[in-house]
Formats: structure tokens, C-alpha cells, sequence
């Protein structure tokens, strides 16, 4: 599966999606003009790797602030992830923060509270 | 059938909605279908349903709490902007926006404006007698008593850049401005803060520059304040520690 690379810019995050590394990372603020035109294509490779029979892997969000359209496509990711793990996959999330961002953490933690199966740890950094 | 009730959190202003799924939940309950796939296909909508209704009220909830802090952090920065740090008198910029202000309320009420420029006597003496910090301590002391001396609400008294400040007064004529002038003279005299540099009063006093005009439509609105910083000079010019006075009348000078 090729990787899909996106680079930060003011309003978008860093993306780095690598397959054959296992590796699935979102970081940096989020909130485009167009959050449909950008998440779609990341969501599409989400499901194409799901789909193909990956397990076992872990998806790292650190986001520091994200408009609210954001936080529905990250929602999307959550049921996505939560009911794969009902079927019996194993992957789990990463939510990281800096330690001095509350508004972040506290979503984070608002986003676990939905959850049932889908591990989802909250890790803060000075 | 049986169906996933899973409880989430929702506030009232979604009490329709929740109504929604509730009629669905006795529907799908009583059995209300034609066949068992009808019933499976509405259970399949209910739940997904359900799923994007969590979604939407945990997005209103995100940003609900994002927005309450953007305003806690707008407001404070918007303090911050409005203040002099070190006298948490107002700084220079937002003096300048309610002088404005009060200018344009002048003009379009026919009424006057006073205002006082203020120095402190040999401040530069001050600081090489005593160091910065007892420097910074001194321009707290007298912006404290400007602020103790501003008895209405619309008086303005801001920090105008190092050692100088500035007092506006709406509805001020010539007389009313030089009471206040002679009080904070007096009142500062009183703080008895000790200047060794000062030769001649051997403690922090204050020279005033007064205006007051009755501004036009006309007039520029950096007049009143030439007019009181030349009433200023002068105040220096005859020994400190007292105010002086340029009048309405010769403010066309400027």
C-alpha cells in the first residue's frame, strides 16, 4: 500500500500514513477551509488499510487545536477504530498533548468517555 | 428484538431528538413490522442513527468547551493590550482610543475636555540615585495616587511612556481641571517619597501641563494634547512641583 504523506501547513496537519512501517501519525493543528477535501482522501486510505487485513497497530494524534468539523472527522476515526476492535482487531490510539494544553487534553478525554473497546491512551510531554 | 440501548450524555437542548430514538426504541420493541427484514432494516437505521446523533452532540460539546476557552484567552489578551504592565495604568494606545473617544462625544455635545499632562521631577535624577527597581516602585506609587484621584467614572488616566502620564477629564473646564491638578500636586507631596535628587524639595513631586477645550468639528484632535504638553514645558520652566495653564483661547496656536 503506497504511504500518504501530507505536510503541515498553518490550518493542516502533518500526516504520515506508512503501511509497511506500521506507522500512523496525525500532528499539528487542524482546521482547513475545507475539512471534507482534506480528510477524505485520509479517511479512504484509513478504510483501504483496515480492509486489506492490518492489525495490531497504533494511531497517534497529537493536535493541539482543531475546529469542529475536525473533531467530527476525528469522531469518524474513533467509531471506525472502536468497532474494529469489536471484531476482534488489536489497535489501539495514542492522544498526545503538550502537558500545558488543558483545552486539548480534556477533549481527549471527552472523546475516550464515548468508547467501550478501543484502548485509548492520553500522554502528556513539557 | 433486542436492541443497544447504550446510555451517552446528552444535554436537553437535544431532547427532541432523544425523543426520536425513544419512539423508535418502543417500535422496534412492539414489533411493528410487516416481516422480520423490515424490522432488521429499521433497527440497522435506529442505530446508526444513534451513532451520528452521539457524534453530533459530543461536536457541539467540543465546541462548546473550545469556544468558552478562546473567550477566557480573548478577553484576558485583550486586558493585557488596554494595560501599562508596570502601573496597570492604561498604556499608551488604549489612552489614545477612549481620548478619541471622548473628543467625538465633545464635538458632537458642545461640551469641554480638560486634560493634564504630568511629569515627574528629575525622574532620570531618581533612578541614578536610587536603581531601576526603586525607579519602577516610584512610577507605581504616583500612577496608584492618579488612580486614587480619578473620582469619575469617565476620567481616563493612562501612562503616556516613561515618566510620563497623561488624565483625561470629559465635561472639564479650565477650572475644574486645575482642582484635580492641585490636589494630585498635594496629594503626591504627601506620599512623602523621599528624593535626594530633587534639591530643592528633597522628595518626588509633579509638574502638570493643563488644557481644557471646547473642541469643533474642525479643530485636530492632537491639539488639546500639544496645548497641555507645552503647559507642560512651561510648568518645568518656572521650578517644578506645580501646574500651568494654557488656555482655550490660544489654542488656534496649534
Amino acid at each position: 500500500m503506497e504511504k500518504l504523506i501530507i505536510d503541515k501547513t498553518i490550518s493542516t496537519p502533518m500526516i504520515h500514513f506508512d503501511a509497511a512501517a506500521g506507522i500512523l501519525e496525525i500532528n499539528g493543528e487542524s482546521y482547513p477551509e475545507n475539512v471534507s477535501k482534506f480528510y477524505m482522501p485520509i479517511l479512504d486510505w484509513l478504510k483501504e488499510y483496515i480492509n486489506s487485513g492490518a492489525d495490531g497497530f497504533v494511531m497517534k494524534f497529537n493536535i493541539p487545536f482543531f475546529n469542529s468539523s475536525t473533531s467530527k472527522i476525528l469522531l469518524m476515526i474513533f467509531d471506525m477504530l472502536e468497532a474494529e476492535v469489536q471484531k476482534g482487531k488489536h489497535i489501539s490510539v495514542r492522544w498526545i498533548c503538550e502537558q500545558e494544553n488543558e483545552i486539548a487534553i480534556e477533549c481527549g478525554e471527552e472523546f475516550k468517555e464515548d468508547l467501550e473497546v478501543l484502548p485509548f491512551e492520553i500522554e502528556t510531554y513539557e | 428484538m433486542n436492541i443497544k440501548k447504550r446510555v451517552f450524555k446528552m444535554d436537553k437542548i437535544f431532547a427532541k431528538e432523544n425523543q426520536v430514538l425513544e419512539e423508535a426504541e418502543k417500535l422496534i420493541e412492539n414489533n411493528g413490522f410487516d416481516s422480520d427484514s423490515d424490522c432488521e432494516k429499521y433497527r440497522s437505521l435506529y442505530e446508526e442513527y444513534r451513532t451520528l446523533l452521539r457524534q453530533t452532540v459530543k461536536v457541539v460539546h467540543l465546541a462548546d468547551l473550545v469556544q468558552h476557552e478562546m473567550k477566557t484567552v480573548s478577553m484576558e489578551l485583550e486586558k493585557v493590550s488596554r494595560t501599562d504592565a508596570l502601573t496597570n495604568l492604561y498604556n499608551r494606545m488604549y489612552f489614545m482610543k477612549k481620548y478619541i473617544g471622548e473628543w467625538k462625544n465633545a464635538v458632537r455635545n458642545g461640551t469641554s475636555m480638560g486634560l493634564l499632562m504630568i511629569d515627574i521631577d528629575f525622574f532620570k535624577e531618581y533612578n541614578d540615585t536610587y536603581g531601576h527597581v526603586p525607579g519602577d516602585h516610584c512610577l507605581q506609587a504616583v500612577a496608584k495616587q492618579l488612580n486614587c484621584n480619578r473620582h469619575r467614572p469617565r476620567d481616563v488616566a493612562g501612562r503616556f511612556g516613561g515618566d510620563e502620564f497623561v488624565v483625561l477629564l470629559p465635561e472639564t473646564d479650565l477650572s475644574g481641571a486645575e482642582m484635580v491638578a492641585k490636589n494630585l500636586l498635594k496629594d503626591i507631596c504627601r506620599l512623602d517619597i523621599e528624593h535626594k535628587g530633587a534639591l530643592l524639595y528633597g522628595k518626588v513631586t509633579l509638574s502638570i501641563g493643563i488644557s481644557s477645550v471646547r473642541p469643533k468639528s474642525d479643530d485636530r484632535t492632537e491639539s488639546l494634547i500639544q496645548c497641555a504638553d507645552q503647559a507642560l514645558y512651561q510648568a518645568k520652566k518656572d521650578g517644578r512641583n506645580c501646574f500651568r495653564v494654557l488656555a482655550q483661547e490660544s489654542f488656534k496656536a496649534f
